[in-house]
């Protein structure tokens, strides 16, 4: 175990990953080569990156270790605490499952785009990941930070022959990079009251700051993170980015990639600061506006990988529901409760990366299959791919909250925090907590009517487009990761208990919650919370779910077993069925548009062709159904115009005239001497 | 007046496969107009009406030939009705009712052979009640249903 | 004392010349200051380095560079404009007004940097500044160069009086800005020589088309 978790074996792992980067690189000439060289070498460092986290984090203990280099302030300085140790774990975890994949889904991109450059930043973007999550020094961060931003924007405009990746790429860069100058503001923040980039420091040194800079580092790093994270009205990039990508990358950007934000957003709100009140509330409303608002975008959405970025939404908005909770019970002293609050968003964060990598596998499956990412051309494809519709169901499940599969488990740990805070505060602070309760209700409730849709259209009823009569499964190794990720979400469910315990731990290391009393007994039995408040036995959920399923089976066996079964054609009244008189995703998904059209301002069109003048016998109509983009016009749209003009107003400075160029050299010279002489 | 009507129209056999209690009195039917004048059609909407009132005997005209034991079939079968009939016969569940209302659904009747028709339903698909008239009343169909209620439940027609 | 107050007459002088061959001779008087300057120091305490640097500035900064601008204004009728944007007497007042400032206990954290010569040192920063107005104020590309070129003379100058000549890094500084002098020689030597095919310098009259 102590070997595992020895630095040596996270530097060759890092090691692993740049073998695996260079050497796709130089293999380019050989798609297959390439191939198999990058995705096992990350598959390896995923795998050796799995155990080193897997030992760190039950080592209990922070290891730290560190290189020098020859800048001030910059030192390669790694710590692993506990927190870090569980991303690390999600981040490998994640990124075993899609490298394994990735050697049977990346052949289709043979001959059509550089498979060896598709190895190289693939390997540097979950390395960055995995650094992002280990590194303890603000500097070394914001290196790291960039290069997975970079990596992750390469990987976007991948299938580069298609001008819509490159837009999505370019607006991603723009979007990525100004939260990055937000992170940037909030790490001199730090410097500048405590005068070093070294998270331990920083921490030691921000005890005393004032209110108003903890505020602003608070807010710069909400902004800052909240662009990674995606949570809304900072979305915008995320649905256009993430479907663009190769989808074993897609899973890792949703999956394990908008974690990163979430990860810094808990280290900055109560590992390094401590959480004030209203901070709680803030994420309490980000989290139920994105959780809400995620879904509602999802539902009205075809392109079944956009659909899926938008539940990434509403997932990160879920998590944020309990880390909101958390802040809110650290400021009021509720320790106990703030470490089950946060022990249900490390939960969530380990879940959605879980099942949204499993989604995303099973979605590049079909598209690889299909061609098409459009959902109404879908339909029948479990007749096709019925290994890949299971893997997706049990994904769709899982992310529908469904029990007995992990979702459910998170979700309702976040239920049982939010209760908490019911129960524990004021009439101002229960009314925050019980909207957000609602939201989370409706938000279930909607996600769950989303994956009937995005099942059902795709993969039941009949095929709608001649493409899909040519699908077939993926390769084995494709199927082997699926299913991999499919036991992991049931193992999660299953043994919850101990995976509560071993979070319980997590969320008790981090600075404002150290020594706080675990919220109740998580066990493998049963999880009980507060004095019995609420209590759940995974095993009896699983138990009673079998048994009522044996139950219903045997009672449908005895019933029918004496009764001779005909299959015949479906009765279709004289007429000839076809794919169009199926039920359409946007068919599905109009009524729940149309009742929340007051948020969602959706535009249909009706378009009717008639046979005659008199428009009593239509020939043909057409409904179209699009959601109006509020966030362009009303946060975008000016702000860019704001820009424009400020550069409008610049551009006077520069006048292309060399005397110009050097007075202004000349003029800062001068006010910078005596700056200094001020200053001194 | 229906206990007559009983008497005079025995209307056929009892199929094979139907054992007495599978239908509890009950019978849902599903009508085919294969190529009927519309007369038998007039009488049978006569039945639902409040003075005939069919359904106060366990008798529904239904919508779905999966939801029916029985097809009715009335008017001549004429060539183009042909393939309807046999598909709706088809996607009837087993066990399934044949009855043919009216003189032209049980041998063609005024078409009779005519180059359009098929002569009755009987040339299509096996029969098991008939009713005759050209249309029969309202009375005399309730009488007939009775009976073959009465018939397939394995009961003596005057008990009900 | 008395070369820089040749340095820092040279940069002032600079502004008033109306001819590019007075400028050329000026930045040549100059830069033989700089070089005179180097080699006194290495009177004083000898290292080879400090020696190269003094040679390399006397052949590169008073010979080379003064027969190259030379030769260009001179031999090939390339007239470079000498016109200004301030008039002289504003020149003259902003070069006063620089000075000034150099004089008044301003720079205090810079001029604390050596502290025996601290007069010269406030005079050669004033020479940095006024070779920096200079290439401001000036509108022709030559008298720009020179403007830079004194503002390096004038930092060698600061760089000597800060007591800073013995530090081999300013030494390699100045052997290295040769070196960079040098490369951009070749350089522009080897474009003309691809463009033209010829380094005779007669078949640069079509530079000016």
């Amino acid at each position: 175990m102590d070997f595992f978790s020895s630095s040596g074996v996270f530097y060759a792992l890092i090691a692993v990953f740049l073998a695996g980067a260079i050497g796709a690189l130089f293999l380019r000439r050989k798609d297959s080569a390439a191939n198999i060289w990058g995705n096992s070498l990350a598959a390896t460092g995923s795998l050796a990156g799995l155990l080193f986290a897997g030992a760190s984090l039950l080592h209990g203990s922070a290891t730290a270790f560190s290189l020098g280099t020859s800048f001030p302030l910059l030192t390669l300085t790694f710590r692993l605490d506990r927190l870090s140790a569980f991303f690390m774990l999600t981040v490998c975890f994640v990124a075993l499952i899609c490298s394994v994949y990735a050697i049977g889904y990346v052949r289709h991109y043979y001959g059509k785009y550089s498979v060896g450059v598709l190895g190289f930043f693939y390997n540097i973007f979950i390395a960055s990941m995995i650094l992002v999550m280990t590194v303890h020094n603000a500097l070394f961060f914001l290196i790291v930070w960039e290069v997975m931003s970079l990596a992750s924007y390469f990987l976007v405009i991948y299938e580069s022959r298609q001008s819509a990746n490159i837009r999505a790429g370019s607006f991603y860069l723009i979007m990525t990079h100004t939260g990055t100058a937000f992170i940037i503001v909030s790490f001199l923040l730090m410097y500048k009251v405590t005068g070093s980039f070294d998270f331990e420091t920083i921490a030691a040194g921000l005890a005393g700051a004032s209110a108003l800079m903890k505020n602003a580092i608070f807010l710069t790093a909400l902004i800052g993170f909240g662009v990674k994270a995606g949570i809304i009205p900072l979305h915008t990039w995320l649905p256009g980015a993430h479907p663009a990508a190769p989808s074993h990358v897609s899973a890792l950007m949703s999956g394990v990639m908008i974690k990163t934000g979430i990860y810094m957003l808990m280290r900055i709100s109560l590992d390094i600061l401590t959480g004030s009140y209203w901070w709680g509330i803030a994420l309490l409303a980000i989290g139920a506006a994105s959780s809400l608002l995620g879904v509602l975008y999802a539902l009205s959405e075809h392109d079944l990988k956009r659909l899926l970025a938008y539940h990434s939404i509403e997932n990160i908005g879920i998590i944020l529901l309990g880390l909101g909770s958390a802040v809110v019970f650290s400021s009021a002293g509720m320790d106990t409760l703030a470490v089950l609050a946060l022990a249900a968003a490390l939960f969530h964060t380990l879940n959605h990366a879980t099942f949204k990598a499993l989604l995303f596998l099973g979605a590049g499956s079909v598209i690889a299959a299909t061609h098409t990412r459009n959902i109404e051309k879908y339909g029948g494809l479990i007749r096709y791919m019925p290994l890949t519709a299971l893997f997706f169901l049990i994904g769709a499940m899982a992310i529908s909250a469904l029990p007995p599969l992990n979702g459910f488990f998170s979700e309702w740990l976040t239920f049982q925090a939010m209760f908490q805070g019911v129960t524990a505060f004021g009439l101002t602070t229960r009314i925050v907590f019980i909207l957000a309760i609602g939201s989370l209700a409706f938000t279930g409730g909607l996600a769950a009517a989303c994956f009937v849709k995005a099942f059902g259209i795709t993969f039941l009823a009949r095929p709608r487009s001649e493409a899909i009569a040519a699908a077939r499964e993926p390769s084995v190794l494709s199927r082997l990761a699926m299913a991999g990720m499919s036991a992991a979400i049931i193992g999660l469910g299953l043994f919850s208990g101990v995976v509560m315990r071993l979070l319980e731990g997590v969320a008790g290391s981090l600075g404002s919650l150290r020594g706080a009393a675990p919220p109740g007994s998580a066990q493998f039995q049963s999880v009980s919370i507060e004095n019995g408040f609420a209590r759940i036995s995974m095993p009896v959920v699983f138990a009673g779910i079998a048994v009522a399923f044996i139950g219903v089976m045997a009672a449908v066996y005895s019933f029918t077993r004496k009764r001779k079964t005909i299959t015949g054609p479906t009765w279709d009244c004289g007429t000839r069925l076809t794919p169009r008189m199926e039920i359409t995703a946007t068919g599905f998904s109009r009524s729940i548009i149309t009742v929340m059209r007051g948020v969602l301002r959706p535009s249909s069109e009706t378009e009717i062709e008639y046979h005659d003048a008199n428009r009593y016998f239509p020939k043909f109509g057409t409904v179209t159904m699009g959601l109006r983009d509020i966030y362009q016009p009303f946060i975008y749209r000016p702000l860019r115009e704001l820009t424009a003009m400020i550069a409008r107003h610049v551009r006077k400075v520069q006048g292309g005239n060399v005397n110009a160029y050097i007075l202004y050299i000349f003029l800062t010279l001068i006010g910078l001497l005596i700056l200094l002489d001020v200053g001194s | 007046m229906f206990a007559d009507a009983r008497e005079k129209f025995p209307a056929g056999s009892h199929p094979a496969n139907v054992n007495g209690r599978m239908f509890r009195r009950s019978l849902a039917i599903r009508l085919v107009t294969a190529g009927s004048t519309n007369a038998c059609e007039q009488e049978l909407v006569a039945l639902g009406n409040s003075y005939y009132d069919v359904e106060r005997f366990g008798v529904c005209f239904v919508a779905s030939p999966r939801h029916a034991d029985v097809l009715m079939v009335t008017g001549p079968v004429t060539r183009n009705m042909r393939d309807a009939l046999l598909k709706t016969y088809e996607a009837l569940p087993t066990p399934r009712i044949v009855v043919a209302l009216g003189d032209d659904a049980i041998d063609g009747g005024l078409f009779r052979g005519s180059y359009a028709v098929l002569d009755g339903a009987r040339s299509v698909i096996p029969v098991d009640y008939e009713i005759p008239g050209d249309p029969p009343t309202p009375t005399l169909i309730i009488g007939a249903l009775m009976s073959i209620l009465a018939d397939l439940s394995g009961m003596q027609a005057q008990k009900t | 004392m008395g070369f820089d107050i040749t340095v820092f007459t040279a940069a002032v002088l600079l502004h008033f010349t109306n001819k590019n061959i007075s400028a050329i001779r000026l930045y040549m008087v100059q830069s033989a200051a700089i070089g005179l300057l180097l080699l006194a120091s290495t009177l004083d305490r000898f290292t080879p380095l400090l020696l190269i640097a003094a040679i390399a500035t006397i052949t590169v900064k008073v010979l080379v560079a003064p027969y190259f601008f030379y030769g260009l204004t001179k031999r090939h009728d390339l007239k470079f404009s000498v016109s200004t944007y301030l008039n002289p007497p504003v020149t003259l007042a902003a070069i006063a007004g620089l000075l000034v400032l150099t004089q008044i206990d301003f720079f205090t954290p810079l001029v604390s940097l050596g502290t025996s010569e601290e007069k010269l040192l406030r005079l050669a920063f004033a020479t940095i500044l006024v070779s920096l107005l200079l290439s401001i104020n000036r509108r022709g590309a030559l008298s720009q160069v020179l403007g830079i070129l004194s503002l390096e003379n004038g930092i060698v100058s600061f760089a000597l009086f800060a007591g800073l000549e013995q530090s081999p890094g300013f030494q390699l500084g100045i052997t290295f800005n040769i070196l960079i002098w040098v490369i951009i020689a070749t350089v522009f030597a080897s474009m003309i020589f691809r463009k033209f095919g010829s380094l005779d310098v007669t078949s640069m009259k079509k530079l000016r088309d």
